[in-house]
């Protein structure tokens, strides 16, 4: 079987294993619709019902994971030593007594930095940004940056069915740090929030469904984290992956290779250093 | 309530389908409406460690029948209203921040922002029923004692900001992850002018049915069905009255109940996590996915697969002793729901505002 992956400018016929079907598109996100579905075929993408071209309840996210799935994906990434920095650090946990619900977890440092994070619009929900920001005390800083603890995540998105990426990030006192101040530390690539606008719960893109960096649950601890919306991620690396060949692969491999691109494109937004 | 339940006399065949077809709206929409409607006591009293000094003690406990489908932050005016004119003096009044405060049950439990009230409700009545120093339940629903206090959130445990604009994009974040949760898209809600997705907040912030009704009708699957008969609405109907469909299988809808990819349903164990996964409206066997077929395919150690047959019968109903002992079983906006229950119906009839199916598991004593 082959993977597919679907860009969302471009309509293309395939033909691939004696099926022939055409990608379309709709609004940001790319359609599959099979023309013709042989019996006995199991569609790669699991989650996608075989419907004819006209039907345009069709699913359209084109990658989906099952949770076990996921959990052999990054049981298996984490096992060997792999020359990505993204990958290190990582361990596998379970909820205490239920199956299911493993996530990937690690403990990293970060630290304030300077540089601008080329956000449009700071909280416009009235909460007095100038008592959260940091204290501009250069000398300070100069002997000693401080250090911020925080607590990472990769876990299964229940919704969307692809990995998303939760933290948290505490002040040496324990204390969260508000998004104004967790948006300038060394977690975040420059300028990788260019074009949002911020309130004091989340960043949010105009033209997104959903708000680019927001809060939520985890879905296991049921603390409260920071999340990036993992259908961003997602898209990406079903891009990527569709530049590759990857014919000979059993479908277990697949989701390793789709897992390992997850966590390099999650580094283009991420500082994803141990 | 039992004029819901009577039998209407269905038309000959020329008249037969818009006919059914207002059958079918008319029970979608009853219990639609009994869902915005129901409502939950609350009683909330600020910490007596907070009250500020010359405040008027004795009179700090607030009362509000709340309804299920909103939010503690909606609530949050009136109640700053009540403590300014009942219970702090001028001064008090003055430093009241509201961004810090934060709701507790009496027993100690923290009470989350983005769960609607009916579902904190549910969830504590729940937890209430099972600890082990709790007497028989009451036969009459009890005010919920929560306790407010005015400082120091526990940043540790609770997502920051009780603004209502945060409480709007956790709101429209829940109506757009249910949207792609039964479509595999978000066109439906995206697709909505802005005014109409300002006017789905406005509705829960108001709580007004119709308003909110408006612009959901269009984004929300219609619970006609592809099957021949409309599900069981509630215990006090009698079977003999079931509403009538004389027609076979009338034409599934394209965007209804029994026509999406999954419906969007979480299930809340007693003090656990909460647990998400597909739910698809039929089965492989072309059959409705069932309340019984769900929750024993994801917690088989609480709702064991059972023997007897899916679809209730009178002989098995007057048979109590078909039926194994219950373990558990499931709370829906307040609701002890049979197994028998269609997913999908249950999701396009007793879904909460944000569109999603919340089942909470109660265990039995």
């Amino acid at each position: 079987m082959i993977a597919v992956g679907i860009g969302p400018q471009r309509r293309t016929s395939r033909h691939l294993d004696g099926l022939s079907f055409e990608v379309g598109e709709a609004d940001d996100l790319a359609v599959l619709s099979f023309n013709f579905l042989p019996s006995g075929f199991k569609p790669y993408f699991t989650s996608c019902k075989a419907v004819p071209t006209h039907d345009h309840t069709a699913p359209s996210h084109p990658i989906m994971l099952t949770r076990v799935q996921f959990e052999a994906a990054c049981k298996e990434l984490i096992a060997t030593e792999r020359p990505v920095e993204a990958l290190n650090g990582w361990s596998w946990n379970e909820h205490p007594s239920l199956p299911n619900l493993g996530f990937l977890s690690r403990r990293v440092f970060h630290f304030r930095t300077t540089q601008s994070t080329s956000i449009d619009s700071m909280p416009t929900d009235g909460v007095d940004l100038e008592e959260t920001l940091f204290e501009e005390d250069e000398a300070a800083s100069a002997i000693a940056p401080e250090s911020f603890v925080s607590c990472q995540y990769v876990v299964y998105s229940a919704t969307f069915q692809v990995p998303a990426f939760y933290f948290t990030m505490h002040d040496p006192k324990g204390a969260p740090l508000a998004l104004a101040n967790l948006v300038r530390t060394s977690l975040f690539h420059p300028f990788v929030f260019e074009q949002t606008e911020a309130t004091s719960f989340g960043l949010t893109r105009p033209a997104s469904a959903f708000p680019l960096l927001s809060q939520g649950d985890h879905p296991a601890l049921g603390t409260p984290c920071w999340y990036l919306h993992p259908c961003e991620t997602a898209k990406c690396v079903d891009e990527l992956m569709s530049e590759l060949d990857l014919a000979g692969y059993a479908e277990e491999q697949r989701f390793v290779r789709w897992l390992e691109m997850w966590f390099m494109v999650l580094g283009s937004t991420v500082n994803v250093r141990s | 309530m039992s004029t819901y339940g009577t039998t209407r006399h269905v038309p000959g065949p020329a008249g037969a389908a818009s006919t059914k077809e207002r059958v079918t709206d008319y029970h979608t929409t009853l219990f639609r409406r009994l869902t915005w409607e129901g409502t939950v006591p609350l009683e909330i009293r600020v910490d007596p460690k907070e009250l500020p000094a010359n405040s008027d003690r004795g009179l700090e406990c607030y009362y509000v029948q709340a309804p299920r489908v909103s939010y503690l932050p909606l609530l949050m005016p009136e109640i700053r209203r009540f403590l300014m004119d009942v219970v702090f003096d001028e001064a008090a009044a003055r430093v009241l921040k509201e961004e810090d405060w934060w709701f507790e049950s009496a027993e100690g439990a923290l009470l989350k922002w983005h769960w609607p009230i009916g579902l904190i409700y549910d969830s504590h009545s729940i937890s209430t029923s099972i600890r082990p120093s709790s007497s028989q339940l009451h036969p009459t629903p009890s005010p919920m004692r929560l306790v407010l206090h005015l400082a120091s959130p526990p940043t540790e445990k609770l997502l920051q900001s009780p603004s209502t604009e945060a409480c709007k994009l956790a709101f429209m974040g829940q109506l757009k992850e249910a949207d792609f949760i039964r479509w595999g898209n978000t066109k439906r809600m995206t697709g909505l002018r802005k005014a109409d997705q300002d006017g789905i907040w406005e509705g829960i912030r108001d709580h007004n049915f119709d308003h909110y009704w408006r612009v959901a009708s269009k984004v929300t699957p219609t619970a006609g069905s592809a099957r021949p008969q409309s599900p069981v609405p509630s215990a006090s109907v009698s079977l003999h009255n079931r509403p009538p469909s004389a027609d076979p299988a009338g034409p599934a809808e394209r965007d209804g109940a029994y026509n999406v990819r999954s419906v969007p349903v979480r299930i809340y164990l007693p003090d656990g996590p909460v647990l998400q996964d597909l739910v698809p409206p039929l089965l492989e066997d072309g059959s409705p996915n069932t309340l019984a077929h769900f929750l024993t395919a994801h917690i088989p150690l609480l709702f064991p697969p059972r023997s007897c047959p899916s679809t209730p019968t009178h002989d098995n109903l007057n048979n109590p002793e078909t039926h194994d002992p219950e373990l558990a079983y499931a709370l829906i906006q307040g609701v002890r729901s049979p197994s028998e229950a269609e997913m999908a119906w249950l999701g396009a009839c007793m879904a909460g505002a944000d569109g999603w199916l919340n089942i909470c598991i109660g265990i039995v004593n």
